[in-house]
């Protein structure tokens, strides 16, 4: 498996970035009212999300975040 | 902990994890171990007033489709219906137990439409530009001739093998189609939750005709650092079954021969290729709270397929420059005997997967943004990055947009190839004048990539997509979402791609609603619990109250203003022999006579049927119920040749399946009497033909042979009177009933020139609560159908029993046996499931028709 030159920039980029977030201010406990808003949830919208994945699985050739479970052929 | 602070504030989150997973003392004194075990113990209640309750559960029901737009063929039209993709989704899940959860999904896609079997120079003429009718609706061409000039440049033909010195180096897909077909999935996970994390394991199956796979998931979370950081993991492994039947009229023209034993034939003749995969993932992720107002998530993702990884239905056009035939090339130039290959795709993938994802919430506007990236990279030679952006923006009123746009971007995989020219034949043959032998010698695979594909989703391209989700919540613990995006793929969307290849292009919508019930705040808000469901059910109500699963509009809501949602599951199967009224035919008979005035070729040997049904029932008053039941039918047949019948190619060698959405049921129920557990309400309504009913067979042998079975067409295509009465009663743990109600319809014909026949149905049944919550029930069931007036005003085959309108309807009776769980208290009260086997006990047809097995019927239904 062979890395593009773009492919390596963007995720150098990407590994700074999260080495930089170590500089935040973790928040206590009793901070985080804003993670228990309906729309910040992790998996809000999980229906609609389920199905386009489900479309992106069948007509990309890369997906290799999603689970195995199923799929199907997706010979179409 | 103040002196702490500053400390913590420049170590990295990783660190800060690691410490968490290492011993620390205890604090100094009790009053200080007891304040930090209420701060560790504050993110759990916050978790917990998040969802409302520490016990969850919810049941999800989602509907939606994927349609595809045309596909430019460069000077083509194409009568094929571009590609449409049903989905439906039903699912159900919550804590069982302290700290056990569960959750049991359903799903199915029912697709169907036009598919790029290939690609090829525009003058192969593979969509068959040149087919009387102007319009490309028949089987393509995947072979014939290539005319290449000295530079490889393909040169213009006419469709009859004149070449001319223009040059056309236009690709074009070639597209085929299939009748529907329906893939199915099952999924139930179990899960443990625990302070520190959870564990879950699922599994499940995916069935579709020609592909079958089992899988296998382990998920689990680590909380660390106060919750500050979660650890995730997940392996899983699924194992796959091909078993595809090539499309019949492609088989001549579809070199096979590379995949050996892979390939085999049915007892029908149909030519089958087989193979089986295996795949493994691994994946690992961090979520880090960053901030009051930021949550990072990291994932890693490494997965591992082997085996038949091919797509059973491509294939890949290969010019040969055969140097015996180089006699017909342009001068200076070659000649390309083009023949297709079934493409090959390497036997193992490697992939692996990075992304990262950041949540913000700005307070200001209440807004949570997303932005998401994630590189892939495999040893097939595809590099993927995929950017997306998405606001949740509530806008009062219980309603929240969440507006989406997604990047995506690929290279092509190394093996990819829109046609190829190889400098060989494509097969020798040689004369012994001297033994009279003759021998064949095939193409040298060593002239040829190892692997080649040209399946457009190994191409390099890019694709855009677009849309947003308006949710609302209607209280109750009741949510509504309705989604819509816009998806756009185009060669010069990719990252250093070009518009060269935009012959792949193409654009899609998909659109769906989902409704979303959290069972715990439902059961919050009704905290009187107890069933809502009549039938002379009060103050003793038991499962016996309810009509067996079978039994349609049975009951009535009691409470003004409840709500009832009901999923209905219904299969039935016909198979074995023929019978004509309730005697078994020979095939003889039914050659002469189930045909007539002409032979038949062919005889139903199975036939399934799949509905799933919604019911949605609201109580304005106490004696008024309105009712209405989108339904989604899928139906499968299988045929058999008839010893001594003429030869039906169609019937034999084609797919016969249908599916879609139904006809929508609307209607009235109407209380009549209701004293001393005993009840009785009146059901009129109307069902709207919102089905289909003109439903084709595959085109095939380079013809069309028209309209399906009149059985397999998705609803009766006319305005249906549904009129019914129903009694029930109970008393002690005993519980009964009637119903009589029918199907009248209302127009004489449909679009498609017929009508169904009308339908007059008579039960009984007696019900006995084995406990509280679980009842046995025993129904009768008389029906009579009518045959089909009418018959269809196009071309339709003729061949076959089904084909003819005679041989619909009868006389039946059944046995139902069922069994029906009503629960009355915990997270899942309100809610009743009943299942139920029909068994045919004498059956009368008109006509000729195939045994009836039997039927299943499962409900599920909540009441609030």
């Amino acid at each position: 498996m062979r890395l593009r030159s773009h492919s390596r920039l963007v995720l150098g980029a990407a590994l700074v970035a999260w080495l930089a977030s170590g500089c935040a201010s973790p928040p206590e406990p009793w901070q985080r009212s804003a993670f228990a808003r309906p729309h910040m949830a992790p998996g809000v919208d999980a229906p609609s999300k389920r199905l386009r994945t489900h479309v992106f699985q069948s007509r990309e050739g890369s997906t290799p975040l999603e689970r195995s479970g199923g799929g199907g052929c997706g010979c179409y | 902990m103040a002196a702490t602070e500053p400390q913590r504030r420049f170590e990295h989150p990783l660190v800060v994890a690691l410490r968490a997973l290492s011993p620390r003392p205890a604090p100094a004194s009790p009053c200080l171990r007891a304040l930090t075990h209420a701060a560790l113990a504050l993110p759990m209640l916050a978790s917990s007033l998040a969802h409302g309750s520490s016990i969850q559960g919810e049941s999800t029901l989602q509907i939606g489709r994927y349609q595809e737009g045309d596909r430019d063929l460069f000077g083509v039209t194409s009568a094929f219906e571009p590609i449409r993709v049903d989905f439906l989704e039903v699912g159900t899940g919550g804590t069982v137990a302290e700290s056990w959860r569960f959750d049991l999904q359903f799903t199915q896609d029912t697709w169907s439409g036009a598919t790029p079997i290939a690609i090829a120079p525009r003058p192969l003429q593979g969509n068959r530009p040149t087919a009387p009718d102007g319009v490309s609706g028949a089987t393509p061409f995947i072979e014939g001739s290539l005319y290449f000039d000295g530079n490889f440049s393909v040169l213009e033909t006419d469709g009859f093998g004149n070449w001319s010195a223009t040059v056309d180096d236009q690709l074009v897909h070639t597209i085929s189609s299939a009748s529907p077909e329906s893939r199915r999935q099952i999924e139930l996970s179990i899960g443990r939750d625990h302070p520190f994390g959870d564990l879950s394991l699922s599994g499940g199956a995916s069935l579709e005709p020609d592909f079958t796979s089992g899988f296998v998931d382990i998920d689990g979370t680590l909380e660390l650092d106060a919750q500050r950081t979660t650890l995730d993991f997940g392996f899983g492994y699924a194992h796959g079954s091909t078993d595809a039947t090539l499309d019949h009229d492609a088989v001549p023209y579809i070199d096979t021969r590379s995949y050996g034993s892979q390939v085999a034939f049915d007892s029908l003749g149909n030519k089958l290729v087989t193979g089986t995969r295996n795949d493994f993932r691994l994946r690992a992720g961090v979520t880090h709270l960053l901030d009051r107002q930021t949550r990072l998530e990291a994932t890693v993702a490494y997965g591992h397929a082997a085996g038949f990884l091919a797509n059973p239905y491509k294939v890949v056009e290969v010019a040969f420059l055969d140097p015996s035939q180089q006699f017909l090339a342009p001068p200076g130039g070659y000649y390309g005997d083009v023949r297709a290959l079934l493409e090959r795709r390497p036997d193992q993938r490697n992939e692996v997967g990075v992304g990262g994802r950041a949540t913000r919430y700005v307070a200001r506007t209440d807004t949570a943004l997303r932005l998401g990236y994630a590189f892939a990279w495999d040893d097939w030679g595809i590099d993927a990055h995929t950017f997306d952006f998405e606001i949740g923006q509530p806008l009062g009123l219980g309603f929240t947009l969440s507006p989406r746009i997604r990047y995506y971007s690929q290279n092509a995989a190394d093996f990819f190839y829109p046609y190829l020219v190889s400098p060989q034949a494509f097969q020798t043959i040689r004369f012994d004048p001297g033994s009279n032998s003759v021998s064949v010698s095939p193409w040298n695979p060593g002239l040829l990539p190892a692997d080649y594909s040209s399946d457009h989703r190994l191409a390099g391209f890019g694709t855009l997509s677009g849309g947003a989700s308006l949710g609302k919540d209607l209280g109750r613990g009741i949510g509504l979402s309705f989604s819509f995006d816009y998806y756009s793929r185009a060669a010069d969307y990719q990252i250093g791609g070009s518009s060269r290849n935009d012959y792949m292009d193409f654009d899609a919508y998909t659109i769906s609603g989902a409704l979303v019930i959290d069972l715990a705040a439902l059961s919050l808000a009704d905290p009187g619990g107890g069933s809502d469901h009549a039938s002379g059910a009060h103050g003793t109500d038991h499962s016996a109250a309810r009509p067996p699963a079978g039994v349609m509009v049975g009951h009535m809501l009691d409470r003004p203003g409840a709500f009832m949602l009901g999923y209905r599951y219904d299969y039935s199967l016909a198979s074995g022999e023929m019978l004509r009224s309730s005697t078994v035919v020979s095939d003889q008979e039914l050659v002469a006579r189930a045909c007539l005035p002409e032979l038949c070729g062919s005889a139903p040997q199975e036939m399934s049927m799949n509905m799933h049904m919604f019911e949605l029932m609201f109580a304005p008053t106490r004696w008024l119920n309105l009712m209405i039941m989108p339904q989604y039918v899928d139906m499968e047949m299988q045929l058999r040749p008839l010893t001594g019948g003429p030869v039906d190619v169609h019937s034999q060698h084609v797919e016969h399946s249908t599916g879609g959405w139904g006809d929508l049921p609307m209607l009235a129920l109407i209380r009549l009497f209701e004293a001393s557990g005993q009840h009785a309400h009146l059901g009129i309504g109307v069902s709207a033909p919102t089905g289909s009913v003109s439903e084709t067979m595959r085109i095939s042998h380079q013809d069309a042979p028209g309209y399906i079975h009149y059985g397999m067409q998705l609803g009766s295509g006319t305005w249906d009177l549904l009129p019914s009465l129903t009694y029930t009663g109970q008393h002690r743990r005993f519980g009964w009933g009637a119903q009589l109600d029918g199907v009248i319809r209302l127009e004489a014909e449909n679009d498609s020139g017929y009508a169904l026949g009308d339908r007059i149905r008579a039960q009984i049944w007696g019900g006995f609560a084995i406990t509280p919550w679980l009842s046995s029930t025993l129904r009768g069931v008389y029906t009579w159908q009518d045959a089909i007036h009418g018959a269809y005003d196009g071309i339709h085959p003729t061949s076959s029993p089904p084909d003819h309108p005679t041989n619909y309807g009868g006389l039946f009776w059944d046995v139902g046996f069922g069994l029906r769980a009503t629960v009355s208290e915990g997270l899942f009260r309100n809610q009743s499931i009943g299942l139920e086997w029909v068994q045919p006990v004498a059956t009368h047809f008109n006509g000729f028709q195939l045994e009836r097995v039997g039927s299943f019927v499962a409900t599920v239904d909540l009441s609030f």
